[in-house]
């Protein structure tokens, strides 16, 4: 298949993709006792760039064997000078997610909170994501 | 072709002075009858790392170390409390690091 | 002799056993800390293939069964995992306190 035809057609699978990705989810306890409830979420995200990821796909469709080696290089380096565990795709901003209990505390004018349900998860375009911290919960409004 | 890989050599400089990071996860939890304390809340922060260099670290005592601190700050307990756990990249080793943040009775 | 050095140093490094944590959760800290239960439950696999998590139910029943009339409270969970070279062992170690109500 000529290059040109598989660039199109990954370059089209990746942005049909968009795949959400579900990483962590914690559930907290409920307590429907105390008054009506009233939905509330708190989302953060930051923007996620595999750079490595990207400089191998550039090596793919690169049209010459030597650029294409020079980005296959590029990407090993990227990959060991960003080295360890991974939960979607790495962020150049690792406070995005500091201000989410802030955020919970000032939601409630009740001040009372029940049902908490924390998730991280991600929407993928190919190498290129946005990195979520999703906070659900309950305001209970006394009876 | 030589141009191109000068090009290249001098963005992947500029990348490696920018390394990344991953927030694994990030949970908030609240106790019953936190009405009051919530109301006039002082959020207390604690973080602990621990560098690892290609994996290989034997224990994950920071995180202990993390929950031992909160207990010495909270003496009367919780009200609310957020854990993040979060991993900032380098070459070949990383830094895993817990956050928490947790307003006291 | 520099062979047979770096397979020992290998061979010593691999019984070590490097751990990674996979998640750390925890619940409000109660005032009435006098009475800490504990456990822990694993699971070893080969290469990471595992066909049961039934571990994790496991490390509960242990929980309940030390606080079998009071109220556990302050519990606090770290999943992590172990590597021996092409053996797993997956570990969740909870703490929490037993308070009687």
């Amino acid at each position: 298949m000529p290059i040109k035809l598989k660039s199109i057609f990954g370059l089209t699978f990746l942005f049909i993709g968009g795949c959400s990705q579900l990483h962590h989810v914690h559930i907290g306890e409920m307590d429907q006792s105390q008054g009506q409830l009233t939905p509330f979420t708190i989302k953060v995200n930051e923007l996620g760039f595999d750079v490595a990821k990207a400089a191998e796909i550039g090596s793919e469709v690169a049209k010459s064997a030597s650029t294409s080696e020079d980005l296959e290089l590029v990407a090993f380096i990227l990959a060991i000078s960003n080295f360890g565990p991974k939960t979607g795709n790495p962020v150049y901003n690792d406070a995005y997610a500091d201000q989410v209990l802030s955020e919970v505390i000032k939601v409630c004018p009740s001040k009372k909170i029940t049902g908490l349900t924390s998730v991280r998860e991600a929407t993928n375009v190919g190498p290129v994501s946005g990195e979520v911290v999703r906070i659900n919960g309950y305001c209970i409004n006394s009876i | 072709m030589k141009k191109l890989f000068f090009l290249l050599t001098f963005l992947t400089m500029i990348m490696l002075s920018a390394c990344t990071s991953s927030v694994h996860m990030s949970q908030v939890d609240v106790g019953s009858n936190s009405q009051i304390e919530l109301g006039n809340s002082t959020v207390i922060a604690i973080e602990k790392a621990q560098k690892n260099v290609l994996g290989f670290v034997y224990n994950t005592d920071y995180v202990d170390k993390a929950y031992d601190d909160l207990l010495q700050q909270c003496p009367n307990g919780t009200v609310m409390v957020n854990v993040e756990y979060l991993t900032n990249h380098g070459f070949l080793s990383w830094t895993d690091k817990i956050r928490i943040k947790a307003i006291c009775k | 002799m520099f062979k047979n050095t770096l397979l020992v140093s290998l061979f010593a490094l691999t019984l070590g056993g490097c751990v990674g944590l996979n998640t750390v959760s925890m619940t409000q800290v109660p005032a009435e800390r006098e009475n800490i239960i504990s456990t822990n439950s694993s699971s070893w696999n080969f290469v990471g293939i595992n066909f049961s998590n039934a571990f994790v139910d496991e490390a509960i029943e242990k929980l309940k069964s030390q606080c079998p009339t009071g109220k556990i409270e302050g519990v606090y969970t770290k999943h992590q995992t172990t590597g021996y070279v092409l053996v797993f062992k997956r570990e969740v170690i909870v703490s929490a306190y037993c308070n009687e109500v």
